[in-house]
């Protein structure tokens, strides 16, 4: 079976998308994508065993898009 | 026009769910993606976020719970609660960034002006100097040469 998802590079840093699918990689074969406004994640071979499997990735992602948007904020100032 | 009707025609949130996730569009101009960050950051433990650019200026929230399916009032009332903490973060956000200069400030002033004593180090040394046999809780020896007998 294959999953698909796409993340708006103005909300969900292409970094984050990438250190997520590092985290899951285990669970799938992940490719991951980046277009100009877009990044494009396939999964295929999703474990059988994890309901919900791109729910739980891309709140990982969103997660982890807001720690480094913080990051910067906090360089910033 | 009656109170009634003026609370009728007053926009609400407009959602869409479809019961079991509930989604929502979010204006940019009124909710920076700061704030989005914010709320989202305070419902992950409890939902599946997905946050999308629809266009310029605008956001697509959508919302699942990752407890049992939720019936439509759950659903709607989650929205209402993300809306809710939506707009708590754009406070945070406008004071925090009101208020930043300020803040650098005091630190600043803050670091500045401390004494050169507040060191650890010059406490220390000013430890080491400090005459001990005037210290009130010093106990006397008296079988040492040059303690103190009265």
């Amino acid at each position: 079976m294959t999953l698909r998802i796409d993340f708006s590079r103005s909300v969900y840093a292409v970094s984050a998308v990438e250190a997520a699918v590092a985290a899951w990689a285990q669970l799938g074969r992940f490719a991951v994508e980046a277009g100009p406004h877009t990044i494009h994640v396939v999964v295929e071979g999703a474990h059988p065993g994890v309901p919900d499997l791109l729910d739980h990735f891309a709140n990982h992602a969103l997660f982890l898009s807001i720690q480094e948007a913080r990051r910067a904020a906090g360089a910033a100032a | 026009m009656s109170m009634s009707d003026a609370n009728a025609s007053l926009d609400e949130l407009r959602y869409l769910e479809d019961g079991r996730r509930v989604a929502f569009a979010v204006d940019e101009s009124v909710y920076p993606l700061d704030a989005v960050y914010g709320a989202a950051y305070l419902f992950l433990d409890r939902c599946f976020l997905y946050v999308h650019r629809v266009s310029d200026g605008v956001l697509e929230v959508r919302l699942k719970p990752k407890a049992a399916p939720a019936g439509p009032e759950a659903l709607e009332a989650l929205a209402g609660e993300f809306a809710n903490a939506l707009l708590d973060q754009v406070v945070r956000v406008q004071v925090a960034r009101s208020t930043g200069r300020i803040r650098e400030y005091y630190m600043a002033r803050a670091f500045l002006s401390a004494p050169a004593s507040a060191s650890i180090d010059a406490l220390l040394a000013e430890l080491d100097q400090e005459e001990l046999a005037a210290d009130a809780l010093e106990i006397d020896v008296p079988w040492q040469a040059g303690g103190r007998s009265e």
